[in-house]
């Protein structure tokens, strides 16, 4: 195949594997996770790089959506910020049964 | 002797909330990132380095938007950065990492960036190192004058600031 400007981004594309594609969605989607948790505390990465006792750029690293997050720092972010990032769709199929509805007619 | 450059929309990478440029130099063939894609594709151990690169690209285009100070870091590389009168914001370039690859880039707002070129870093700081270390001075002189050429008023923004609108054959002196 010639390497032209055209073909290159081409060549590149069909060697993503989906396992490429999946690890940078759920790297993002817990990226988005802990930026709504940080917002919803009112604390910026600086105040969350304090509480992990790593740096700035550590913490920025983390939530670049490129990083390769290890299931420990996870948990000690999860800690932090004292709610769930990730959880198993069994675990959560076992959470929402558990709560129950109020329903009510409306009238249109 | 001054180099010249031109602007090229990079017309596969125009996502929802990001539009992707890049710049070319007047002597070669491809703009700076497509010199970057080609020169990385050679390299086997960075396949996939290379591949969830791209796919970030894509995603942050598609449904996140270029959140500067979320997604980029500027890390080893302000340092190069002229110093500009106080009170002027300035543009700096920023710099993507994924394990030893960087690329560097201009965040112009949340839904226009600039890739530029970038490689392989072999040193512990990014400017010391042979493969990056150009591409990082390269970096700051084009948004150096991208920042001039927005100031001219050659380079504006459109009406609701998610695209940029230049003029055509716009030259950039390096």
């Amino acid at each position: 195949m010639s390497k032209d400007k055209t073909s290159v981004v081409e060549r590149l594309r069909a060697k993503i594997q989906p396992e490429n594609r999946i690890f940078i969605q759920k790297n993002l989607e817990i990226s988005e996770q802990i930026t709504t948790l940080l917002r919803s505390k009112g604390w910026s990465q600086k105040d969350l790089a304090l509480r992990l006792g790593k740096s700035e750029s550590e913490v920025s690293k983390l939530l670049s959506g490129l990083h390769n997050l290890t299931l420990k720092s996870i948990v000690k972010l999860e800690v932090q910020l004292g709610s769930d990032i990730i959880t198993t769709p069994l675990e959560a199929s076992k959470k929402y049964s558990e709560i129950e509805f109020e329903y009510h007619s409306v009238d249109c | 002797m001054n180099i010249f450059a031109t602007i090229e929309r990079l017309s596969d990478f125009q996502f929802v909330k990001v539009r992707y440029y890049s710049i070319r130099f007047e002597e070669n063939e491809v703009n700076e990132f497509f010199d970057f894609l080609n020169r990385m594709e050679e390299i086997d151990e960075i396949t996939d380095d290379l591949s969830n690169l791209l796919v970030w690209i894509e995603e942050i285009g598609e449904k996140y938007g270029a959140i500067k100070n979320r997604f980029f870091r500027n890390e080893s590389i302000t340092a190069d950065v002229q110093a500009l009168p106080p009170g002027r914001k300035q543009m700096v370039a920023l710099e993507l990492p994924v394990e030893h690859l960087r690329l560097y880039c201009l965040v112009l707002n949340e839904h226009v960036v600039f890739l530029f070129n970038g490689g392989v870093k072999t040193t512990f700081k990014a400017k010391d190192c042979p493969n990056v270390g150009p591409y990082i001075k390269q970096a700051n002189a084009i948004v150096r004058k991208i920042d001039e050429h927005f100031r001219l008023g050659n380079i504006t923004w459109n009406y609701d600031q998610t695209d940029i609108i230049y003029l055509k054959n716009l030259e950039i002196e390096l």
